[in-house]
């Protein structure tokens, strides 16, 4: 129970499903847009799986494609090169602190 | 408890000890299993290549045995490859120490699995890898070593260094420690922050902006599956013919050769014929294997599933059955192992299920029989047909994906997040171990399956002996006071085809096919063509040998084609009409026959009860299909 614990930082929002206030979703950001992940919201096992992919409270990420399907690029605390391909759907219920001043919303992106 | 250690913390000096490589998808683990166990198990540039745990004895020290698991994010990330990890690290075969294998681009992740088999108990160390891309990683090891306190060394030394850490971690034993929650990030940012450049802006990102574009990233995906399927077909009918003139050869020399008798029929044209029609589609096999390796290898395929997803999702599949039902046009069984990969359990039932409906590589020799039989003069129709025949078979698959997803397996639609590997040049090398190790299935089962089938067959086509009837000797009797040779020649051939027909149709095979022909009566099989169905239930290739034994020809050497082409019924009819060959060509399409595929399924699904009813539906299909494919066929006057 202990380890259930600490892998799930993110629970209070898990368990009310509400989106935090002042956050932007990765579906809004536009390609090249930066943002630190304040929360994702969904099912427990949905949260488990994208704490695994890297995608949790505290981690940076850069969004590659815009659009759906949206990729993000995660572990820039390792310089990483981690790249996570996600629906629309998943991408706008995970929300950030943007990092950078791009704003933007869905869109291809080629 | 393991062999080599007595659960003090202390292993015995020269005694086994038994390590487990773990880690995230895709690391390489299996890739060093294969190189220091000299194994040849598949590897590939995909996440969920390795589903289950695989043993072996290092070459350089047979005294450390590895242990690959498949890989994954977390012990808790819901996924059954971290169920299968955690089944090994704590059954019989728990290992005397835990290997994390950890790429140095994503080390955080690498390290949450550290943490968590530190605090599951184990005897952790680290092995950083670079997944082949030449950078180096000895010094990222000692900076990990020092930050993170635990053993570490770079993918650079050499296995036998990688022994001795093995032994004196297990000496050693678990160490307990408490982690803070940031552990993994505090830890892997204070070693490589800024080491390694990001892929932003750079090729990769082109790359993935491009094949993920909704207009260019579908055709070119199209056209990639197009390019596949065509090399499949136009480059291995080369090899085929010559597989096939090889056969023909062969069976011709052996009758030749032997006496004339039961021994010349088995070996030329049970064991030789049988398994000849079957092996030369091992072409076809090799080069669809060869050419997905090389998509897995360039990192191609999980974009292909992130497209994929769009696709199948209003079907109720997701994206990461893409894999699954792309490699079931080569074989079923390993694709259904793969649908592991799918998490939602729904989903990946309901994948498993519409699996074999997709065109396996044993369906290609009966397509290609019927589609020669069907446009012998016209390849453009001949090739439509085919391309016919695959899709048929996807349809069937996500329409009953639709219906499964809308009845029994109702639920939610999972969402999806998919590892995108890193672009790289596919290794022929690579590509061409895995067609070879998966075509060597095909040459097993080959070599067993088919040639007990075959044999077994013979023996029944050809016992009890049945003498030719009256009207046989009748003709026998004419041919000998014919008035010239020619005309002798024509009597004694017919009263030789008519032997051979008094032949098939008194022996076992005659008797159990006409017993089974009202089942097939509606779908216009006569007994002939049932025996053939039935026994492809075994496998589906089967019937083309089926057929070349059960269907006797007036010539010797007559090939399977013109033996079809002639084949009379009991009624003098043709056995072959086109309504016929449509019927069987649409039966052959949605039927399951490969019982190694209900097998699976039950393992794989969770019960023999899925088996039961994937056996139940595919069959209840193909049997509406073949008469609703007949009746077109009929009514357009085939």
């Amino acid at each position: 129970m202990r380890l259930r614990r600490l892998l799930s930082p993110n629970k209070r929002a898990r368990e009310t499903g509400v989106a935090p206030a002042h956050s932007s979703a990765v579906s809004d950001l536009p390609r090249g847009g930066r943002g630190r992940v304040v929360a994702t919201v969904g099912c427990a096992a949905e949260c488990d799986y994208l704490r695994g992919l890297g995608i949790e409270p505290g981690v940076e990420v850069e969004v590659c494609r815009a659009g759906s399907p949206c990729v993000v690029n995660v572990g820039f605390a390792c310089g990483g090169v981690c790249r996570i391909g996600i629906g629309r759907e998943i991408a706008r219920r995970i929300y950030v602190d943007c990092t950078c001043n791009k704003t933007g919303g869905d869109g291809p992106g080629l | 408890m393991a062999p080599g250690f007595d659960g003090s913390g202390v292993s015995r000096s020269g005694a086994t000890v038994r390590v487990a490589l773990i880690g995230n998808p895709n690391v390489g683990k299996t890739t060093l299993f294969n190189r220091w166990c000299a194994a040849s198990h598949h590897t590939s540039n995909f996440p969920g290549t390795t589903q289950e745990a695989r043993f072996g004895a290092m070459t350089a020290d047979a005294k450390i045995e590895l242990i690959d698991l498949p890989g994954m994010y977390s012990f808790l990330d819901g996924s059954a490859e971290s169920a299968a990890c955690r089944r090994v690290l704590s059954g019989d075969e728990k290992p005397d120490a835990v290997c994390v294998v950890i790429d140095v681009a994503n080390v955080t992740r690498g390290l949450r699995v550290v943490r968590e088999s530190i605090e599951a108990g184990h005897a952790v160390f680290v092995l950083l890898t670079d997944v082949g891309r030449g950078e180096e990683t000895s010094g990222l090891a000692r900076a990990l070593a020092k930050a993170a306190d635990v053993r570490a060394i770079g993918i650079e030394g050499s296995e036998r260094a990688f022994g001795a850490v093995a032994r004196d971690v297990a000496a050693t034993g678990a160490v307990a420690r408490v982690f803070a929650a940031d552990w993994a990030d505090v830890t892997a940012g204070s070693v490589s922050r800024g080491a390694i450049a990001t892929e932003s802006g750079t090729r990769g990102d082109r790359a993935d902006r491009l094949a993920l574009h909704p207009v260019a990233g579908v055709l070119i995906f199209a056209a990639v599956m197009w390019g596949l399927f065509y090399s499949v077909f136009a480059i291995a009918a080369y090899p085929m013919d010559w597989i096939e003139g090889f056969f023909s050869w062969l069976s011709g020399a052996l009758r030749g050769a032997l006496p004339d008798g039961p021994v010349a029929s088995l070996v030329a044209e049970g064991i030789v014929g049988g398994v000849g029609a079957t092996l030369v589609f091992l072409p076809q096999i090799a080069m669809l294997f060869f050419l997905i390796s090389l998509l897995e290898e360039s990192g191609y395929l999980a974009r292909g599933a992130l497209l994929a997803d769009r696709v199948l999702r209003p079907f109720g599949l997701p994206g990461s059955a893409f894999v699954p039902l792309l490699s079931a046009h080569a074989c079923a069984i390993p694709s259904i192992v793969a649908c592991r990969t799918i998490r939602d359990v729904r989903e990946r039932v309901t994948a498993i299920l519409v699996l074999p409906f997709m065109s396996c590589s044993a369906r290609l020799a009966v397509y290609a029989l019927l589609v020669s039989f069907l446009f012998a003069d016209n390849p453009a129709l001949a090739a439509t047909a085919f391309a016919g025949c695959y899709a048929l078979g996807a349809a069937a698959a996500l329409a009953t994906s639709l219906l499964a997803r809308r009845t029994i397996l109702r639920g939610p639609a999972s969402t999806l997040a998919i590892e995108l590997p890193k672009w790289r040049v596919p290794r022929l090398g690579a590509a061409l171990k895995a067609a070879a190790v998966r075509s060597g299935v095909f040459l097993r089962k080959a070599g067993t399956v088919i040639l007990v089938m075959m044999m077994a067959l013979w023996w029944l086509s050809n016992y009890p002996e049945v003498g030719p009837g009256a009207e046989s000797q009748a003709l026998a009797a004419a041919a000998e006071v014919a008035p010239d040779e020619d005309r002798a020649a024509e009597l004694r051939a017919e009263a030789e085809r008519m032997a051979a027909r008094d032949a098939a149709r008194g022996s076992f095979m005659g008797q159990i096919g006409r017993a089974a022909a009202p089942v097939f009566g509606p779908l216009g099989y006569d007994w002939q063509i049932s025996i053939g169905v039935m026994s492809s239930f075994a496998a589906r290739e089967v019937f083309v040998s089926t057929m070349s034994v059960v269907l006797a020809g007036e010539e010797e050497g007559e090939g399977i084609l013109d033996r079809m082409k002639s084949a009379r019924r009991d009624d003098g009819s043709l056995v072959f009409s086109t309504a016929t060959l449509w019927s069987l060509l649409v039966f052959y399409v949605l039927a399951m026959q490969c019982l190694p595929t209900l097998a699976v399924t039950a393992r794989e699904a969770g019960g023999v009860r899925w088996a039961v009813l994937q056996l139940g539906w595919m069959t209840i299909v193909a049997y509406v299909g073949a008469i609703i494919a007949r009746a077109i066929a009929l009514g357009l006057g085939g």
